[in-house]
């Protein structure tokens, strides 16, 4: 038999039959499953549902389920409050320790949101050893494709499926062909994460994975730090991928094995193994990319692109990591931004880290507000969480209540995604945002020294 | 339902979920009664059809299209299921187009709501203009508007027990028992 790839072989150890193969329907073993506010409510009814249905009153196995707060959550907007109460009532009921969760009767309130809020789930779950590599996951948000960066199957579902495999750790899944995406050469140092899904989706386009896993591998890859692989991972969905996937090595594997909260063990590529498409790059001599409006395929080097920009925002599952707040802050340290700036931290953790790691003894924070990054959110760091990644309630913090035009470091630029349908907004990488805050104008961070 | 007549309303490639339910209203759940009708009446609310006429006229409950002829990957973007419930919910009964996402194509399959998805070998919309009557033949799979008849591509066997079962509850009750 032709060597097997690290998908197929995760797929292989995750269903009864053993040996998986392209199109074909599967009972998956789903290890672990994951919900949101605005996914879980009906998720939530899926799974009382599918119970009533079996006559039963618990889930199988209430450890592998994690509820997340992080959606809708500094709004003052009811339903959305409602949506945190249903998620906590369900970990109630069915005894799931796993919940980060607004406290009850927050009121949107940012200082109320108590001890157990973390923040956005795709940083969140591996800050805290829930990504791990070998495992599956589901996830009831289109994102939950970022874990594969530490080596996981992770694949973002609707809420029917979320329901039906938090209570019963199972899935229909048809299997998909697997598509090795490579890429060569030395890493150059303005290349993130980001430019490099952003070279997949101009080449590729966002129906380039229809049908596909993609694989991820490489010698340039070997360079990129933890949170490049989540951040390359995280964006395969939009390029239609049905999830993607990397091999941990030791740039990630010791910290992860500090992290876990569940036994693991990392599976690993056939040194033969076969692949149904495979797309090399070289990487050595990439230019800093950029998706124009509105679509994430729509990609251009920045320095071919003159256009003026109103705000920047640094913030998301994307690019709301430890690593693109240091980026951009080793950037604008020691100058002056020339746009309003929202600094946007996915989570609590990498709060922190902003405000205690430090670039020639000054904190990140100190470095940001004496660029004048923190000016627009009253010399403060915007809340940790989505926020306006995705628009939201109309009162969600950075929430585009004008056309503007944006560079921002988040996933998608549908129009109206992140508020006024007439805003344009540029999606580029820590680095391509923090020397565009610095000209006002779309820049190549190596214009910027 | 052997045959279903309605008028088509053509959409272009790329429709993204937050189209279908702009992201503010992702706080909606589906299976709520209350948040269901609310998901029916904010279907595409800002998204017009291809030449720029409204998916539903004002004040309606419903759209008059209950046939949604649409460009390549219908669909894409985020996994909220809010947006087949609000298709289905304003009274759409088909999509077609010759590709769509893949997390919208399982999560109407997976819902079993009565949103039917097919697709095309061709993007149909060039020949194609809304409030054209168009004729869904649901048992020989197969679209008749604007004088053609156009075949449409057969299901998978999975997306047939899904469409069989009326949804992944049913089948999970069957198969996925503990």
């Amino acid at each position: 038999m032709a060597g097997r790839n690290l998908t197929y072989k995760t797929l292989d150890k995750h269903c009864a039959k053993g040996i998986v193969e392209p199109g074909e329907a599967i009972d998956l073993v789903v290890d672990q499953t994951m919900i949101h506010d605005v996914t879980g409510a009906a998720a939530v009814a899926s799974a009382r549902e599918l119970l009533q249905q079996m006559g039963k009153d618990r889930i199988r196995a209430p450890e592998t389920v994690i509820l997340i707060s992080d959606h809708y959550v500094y709004t003052k907007d009811p339903v959305s409050q409602r949506n945190h109460e249903i998620l906590a009532e369900f970990a109630g009921e069915q005894g799931i320790k796993h919940a980060f969760l607004v406290q009850p009767g927050y009121g949107g309130d940012r200082d109320k949101v108590g001890p157990s809020y973390v923040g956005v789930c795709h940083q969140l779950m591996p800050e805290l050893g829930y990504v791990l590599p070998g495992r599956t996951m589901f996830g009831a948000d289109s994102h939950t494709c970022t874990a594969g960066g530490l080596g996981m199957l992770a694949i973002g579902v609707g809420s029917t499926a979320a329901g039906v495999s938090l209570a019963t750790n199972k899935a229909l899944f048809e299997v998909p062909k697997v598509m090795e995406i490579r890429f060569n050469g030395k890493l150059p140092d303005h290349i993130m994460g980001k430019d490099l899904i952003l070279l997949v989706l101009q080449q590729l386009t966002r129906e380039g994975g229809n049908g596909y896993i993609a694989e991820f591998t490489g010698d340039a890859l070997t360079d990129l730090s933890m949170d490049g692989r989540l951040t390359l991972n995280n964006m395969s969905t939009e390029g239609n991928f049905v999830t993607s996937i990397m091999t941990p090595d030791s740039t990630v594997l010791p910290e992860l094995q500090r992290r876990a909260k569940f036994g693991f063990r990392p599976v690993y590529a056939d040194s033969d193994a076969t692949y149904h498409q495979e797309v090399v790059f070289d990487v050595s001599s990439l230019d800093s990319l950029v998706a124009m409006p509105h679509s994430p395929d729509n990609v251009k080097p920045a320095k071919d692109i003159v256009t003026k920009i109103d705000r920047v925002y640094v913030g998301s599952c994307t690019g709301g990591k430890r690593e693109d707040f240091y980026r951009f802050a080793e950037k604008v340290n020691g100058k002056r931004v020339q746009t309003e700036v929202f600094i946007v931290p996915a989570t609590k953790g990498v709060e922190h880290y902003i405000r205690t790691e430090k670039i020639g003894g000054r904190t990140l924070f100190e470095i940001l507000r004496d660029s004048g990054a923190l000016e627009s959110t009253n010399g403060e760091l915007a809340p940790a969480g989505c926020n306006a990644c995705l628009g939201g309630p109309k009162d969600t913090p950075g929430y585009l209540s004008k056309p503007m035009n944006v560079v921002s470091t988040t996933n998608r630029n549908f129009e109206g995604r992140m508020g006024a349908k007439e805003g344009q907004i540029y999606l580029a990488s820590p680095l391509v945002a923090a020397a565009t805050a610095l000209t006002g104008y779309v820049t190549d961070p190596r214009e910027v020294k | 339902m052997a045959l279903y007549t309605s008028q088509i309303a053509v959409y272009p490639a790329n429709v993204n979920t937050d189209d279908v339910v702009e992201a503010e209203f992702m706080k909606l759940s589906a299976k709520d009664p209350e948040g269901l009708r609310q998901l029916g009446l904010k279907c595409l609310e800002r998204k017009p059809t291809i030449e720029g006429v409204p998916f539903m006229k004002k004040s309606a409950t419903k759209t008059d299209y209950g046939i949604i002829i649409a460009g390549p990957n219908f669909g894409c973007g985020s996994s909220r299921e809010q947006a087949p419930y609000a298709l289905a919910e304003s009274g759409v009964y088909v999509i077609v187009a010759p590709s769509f996402a893949p997390i919208f194509w399982r999560n109407t399959f997976e819902s079993g709501i009565h949103l039917k998805l097919r697709t095309s070998e061709n993007d149909l919309t060039s020949r194609l203009k809304t409030g054209q009557t168009g004729t869904f033949d649901y048992d020989e799979n197969k679209i008749l508007v604007g004088g053609f008849s156009i075949a449409l591509l057969p299901l998978s066997n999975l997306d047939k027990t899904l469409e069989r079962e009326e949804g992944l509850l049913n089948y999970a009750e069957k198969h996925f028992s503990f």
